[in-house]
């Protein structure tokens, strides 16, 4: 599938500068490039140890976890940035929000496992696994959009 | 970037991610499930309406401050509407205001009918008046894909007053220094040194009667009393933008405000009356007054001019004819010039006033050592050109006072050293 090592190495390396990029620059979006980087590498490591599917998943889910949280990181300690210190009750709310964060993180890691687990006795009636979980998270997001026009 | 661009980038990776599933059948494209996912929990819950947020701002902060006093700002932000997950507060401090302690920003979870405070303290380095003008309010979703911006107006004022040292120009020194007026001094109660007895008259006050000499020579004397002089003045103060040194972010503002503040406190504090003329760059006019509330007047005024180019100092003759024509006219006053450093112009205006009968006096803000620090400090150059430079202008400050000695009293002011002594003017070519 990814059998040309000098482009995973490529990948890899771009994807570890952006992810130092946007650690140096608190930027929000440099830790999503580092993600996307460092996805396929990942997702080809990881199917040759659990299988193509379930690899593809889990670094998936891996890199956007890891990616939103470095953003949301990132912009935590770019407002909160002050070398003269910062009032006891500024870190207070900084750290139940990021409670919140993670408890959504927590959230979407769920949700995750349980499309692929109802789509596990769907796939093998007929389609090939990748193409009906995410065809299925579409339409998801296609009735959620037409949902949220209704308002 | 915003972060409304997150939700851009989210969305496309969501859609490649399909495309590549679809078009390809590799399970690469599995990347759409949690990219989906992401977008779905951050939007919401399709089948419920988000609420409005419905957001207070409330600042309170200390008005009136002194230079480098610490100023401690209370930002409140309330919640009064629907929930709001994530929230950014970034206050806009003005500039002029060096943020001392703390950070200027909160980010935090808002809550119905919450609240959640900033607190963060300022300094102001110079005397100046400084505006809060409004709070940024960023409301987003947890994952910060959805993001309203909400400018919220919060002002106020706060003004920074430079501190008092605690020398004065006693009234014996103010005289030394030939700032001693010819007029009447209506505050003081009109005698200071005992200077004579002699015969009674019909209408001397009784408490002038000497008793125990007339006891002693059987006859009624009085004592005789010098009378005080107040100083009629105004004090002159030449903001000009070009004569102002200013280095990187340094100013010589703060000094001439300090010294002009020094020297009318003195002045009033002696019992004199002192008026005040800014020029920059809006021509603050302050008639002569007495008293700690005339001093207050004037500070005020002080502490809002700012250096300008609009009205120079050739100005001056101006005003005076027109604003405080009468006063002069009346009972002769003196003019006191406040300099921050060599202006030519003041030399020809000082000519023109003294040939009118203006008696002046000149005080040369020297703030040499401390432009010559903040040079150094700001690496514009190096440490022996820096020592060079201070030498020259040395120099031209003191060709400039003696080329002021000749048609006014000079003294120079330092921020350590206070008023310095009048040098002897030099002897002048006929």
């Amino acid at each position: 599938m990814f059998e040309r090592a000098p482009a995973a190495l490529v990948f890899t390396s771009l994807g570890v500068i952006s992810l130092y990029a946007g650690y140096r620059r608190r930027g929000t979006l440099l830790p999503y490039a580092s993600g996307l980087l460092l996805y396929v590498p990942v997702a080809v490591a990881l199917s040759a140890i659990a299988g193509p599917v379930e690899g593809s998943l889990a670094a998936g889910t891996g890199m956007i976890l890891g990616s939103e949280r470095m953003s949301f990181e990132n912009d935590l300690s770019r407002i909160l940035e002050a070398s003269t210190g910062v009032d006891s009750e500024s870190s207070l709310l900084a750290s139940r929000l990021s409670a919140v964060h993670l408890r959504r993180l927590g959230v979407l890691t769920s949700l995750v496992v349980l499309v692929a687990i109802a789509s596990l006795p769907m796939a093998g009636v007929a389609f090939y696994v990748p193409v009906l979980v995410s065809s299925s998270t579409i339409l998801l997001l296609i009735v959620y959009a037409y949902s949220r026009g209704q308002q | 970037m915003t972060l409304k661009n997150k939700m851009v980038l989210c969305g496309v990776v969501a859609a490649t991610s399909v495309l590549v599933a679809v078009v390809t059948y590799s399970p690469l494209g599995l990347l759409a499930v949690p990219a989906t996912l992401l977008l779905v929990i951050d939007l919401g819950v399709p089948t419920e309406k988000r609420s409005v947020a419905d957001i207070k701002v409330r600042r309170s902060l200390q008005q009136k401050v002194l230079v480098d006093e610490p100023v401690l700002v209370e930002l409140s932000v309330g919640n009064e509407g629907g929930g709001i997950e994530r929230a950014t507060v970034e206050d806009m401090v003005p500039p002029g205001a060096q943020v001392s302690r703390g950070s200027s920003s909160l980010a935090c979870e808002l809550p119905s009918g919450a609240q959640a405070t900033l607190r963060y303290e300022v300094r102001l380095e110079q005397p100046t008046e400084v505006r809060f003008e409004g709070t940024v309010v960023r409301l987003q979703s947890v994952f910060g894909l959805l993001e309203r911006r909400l400018v919220m107006p919060s002002q106020a004022v706060v003004r920074a007053y430079p501190s008092l040292l605690s020398r004065r120009i006693s009234a014996g020194r103010a005289r030394a220094l030939s700032w001693n007026g010819s007029s009447p001094s209506k505050y003081r109660g009109g005698r200071v040194d005992f200077m004579d007895i002699r015969e009674y008259v019909a209408g001397d006050p009784l408490k002038d009667v000497n008793w125990k000499a007339s006891a002693r020579l059987a006859r009624r004397l009085v004592n005789t009393w010098s009378v005080e002089r107040g100083l009629d003045c105004i004090i002159v103060v030449d903001m000009l933008s070009d004569i102002v040194p200013m280095v990187s972010t340094w100013s010589a503002r703060g000094e001439i405000i300090s010294c002009t503040y020094e020297l009318a406190s003195s002045l009033i504090g002696a019992g004199n009356r002192v008026g005040m003329l800014i020029m920059g760059t809006t021509p603050a006019k302050i008639r002569p007054g007495f008293g700690s509330r005339h001093l207050r007047v004037m500070l005020d005024q002080l502490v809002v001019a700012q250096p300008g180019s609009a009205w120079k100092m050739e100005k001056v003759d101006e005003f005076l004819e027109s604003f405080f024509r009468a006063q002069y006219r009346n009972r002769g006053g003196a003019l006191l010039f406040v300099a921050p450093g060599v202006d030519v112009s003041l030399v020809r205006v000082q000519r023109d006033l003294s040939a009118k009968g203006f008696g002046c006096g000149t005080v040369i803000v020297n703030t040499l050592e401390d432009e010559a620090a903040s040079i150094s400090s700001g690496n514009v150059a190096s440490g022996e050109k820096s020592q060079r430079a201070l030498r020259l202008a040395r120099a031209e400050l003191d060709w400039f006072e003696s080329e002021l000695s000749s048609y006014s009293r000079v003294t120079e002011w330092t921020r350590s050293g206070g008023f310095v002594e009048p040098k002897e003017a030099p002897a002048r070519a006929p």
